[in-house]
């Protein structure tokens, strides 16, 4: 009798733990739902899809049990990140400026200078960044237009989806010469944000300011083309 | 005005995997795990150092009905952040928890 009795007990308990490891990935994916629950609306949609990513490749490469306490630990934490995201700084102490920089007839902005996607973009920013006075700027509104870059753009090209964020006046090679001005995009793609450079040279100042600026855009001109380049590659890949 | 993120400890474990390979791009899970970090404390590090412009976040590019999963959103240091946080882990290494950290080189 007591044989017979373990062995329906065996069986059932069998069958329950069956039915609870195969409960598992619901729970799981119930908990990354209610975490995203605790994020600002502008983020839910990106964390939802990152981590149902994770969920998918973790019930195959971690296990049930796993899967549950990994999202535990995203449901607990998510207050954390939460907090995190709230630290981001709001647009508005940006300084939209464009339409003052430039007159009017040159708005479609020819020989604007474009970078992107991020990696790319860096190591071109960088490039430029070691001249003297463009890396202080340069690197602030990078972190300006990674902190914010879906909300109140400055001045929008439907066409381009492209969206002026940022532009500053700098120096070059240590000489303050407002004819240099600085901008910083980003261009939508999918859901994909690619942050843009943008420098765009004035006119009409005294001579050697003139050489500067003349330096400066044949140098961005010649990084321009082979970013180009190097875009080009990266999305027909 | 630019955010500087907080270089807590697990900051800077994260750092410090990212560090090892600048160019590699690492998913979330896989730096948690390499930084020995539990799942939920690695994205809030990430979004700060994203928002700090360190870390470039991007999805990957699959075919999800092929593949028969969804894409993933994988992270790389930025040229930007690859030299800062060389320099803020190696400002804080000589004094702050060296046995854990290591050499930043």
């Amino acid at each position: 009798m007591t044989i017979l009795l373990t062995i329906v007990l065996g069986a059932v308990g069998s069958i329950i733990a069956a039915e609870l490891l195969g409960l598992a990935p619901i729970l799981a994916r119930f908990l990354v739902e209610q975490a995203v629950h605790h994020l600002p609306s502008n983020q839910k949609e990106r964390y939802l899809e990152e981590w149902l990513g994770d969920l998918d490749y973790l019930r195959v490469n971690r296990g049930t049990i796993g899967v549950i306490f990994w999202a535990l630990g995203l449901y607990v934490t998510s207050y954390r990140l939460n907090t995190a995201l709230q630290d981001v700084p709001p647009l508005a102490t940006l300084q939209p400026i464009m339409p003052a920089v430039l007159p009017a007839d040159e708005r479609e902005y020819p020989r604007i200078v474009r970078f992107a996607p991020s990696p790319v973009f860096d190591e071109y920013l960088l490039e430029i960044a070691s001249h003297k006075g463009f890396r202080e700027v340069a690197i602030r509104a990078l972190k300006h237009i990674q902190a914010s870059p879906e909300t109140n753009p400055a001045i929008s090209y439907p066409d381009e989806k492209v969206y002026v964020k940022y532009i500053a006046p700098c120096s070059f090679d240590g000489l303050n010469v407002p004819s240099l001005w600085l901008a910083y995009l980003y261009i939508r793609e999918d859901r994909i944000v690619y942050p843009l450079f943008v420098c765009e040279a004035g006119r009409d100042f005294p001579d050697e300011q003139n050489r500067f600026r003349d330096e400066a855009e044949r140098k961005l001109g010649k990084i321009t083309e082979r970013a180009a380049e190097r875009i080009i590659r990266h999305h027909e890949h | 005005m630019g955010i500087q993120p907080r270089m807590t400890l697990h900051t800077q474990l994260v750092l410090k995997v990212m560090l090892t390979d600048v160019n590699a791009e690492r998913y979330g899970l896989e730096i948690a795990r390499q930084a020995g970090l539990a799942s939920g404390t690695i994205y809030p590090i990430l979004a700060r150092l994203e928002a700090a412009g360190w870390v470039s976040g991007g999805w990957e590019r699959i075919d999800e009905s092929k593949e028969g999963r969804r894409r993933r959103r994988y992270y790389q240091l930025t040229g930007v952040g690859e030299q800062e946080a060389a320099a803020a882990l190696e400002s804080t290494r000589s004094w702050m928890f060296p046995e854990l950290l290591g050499a930043t080189s």
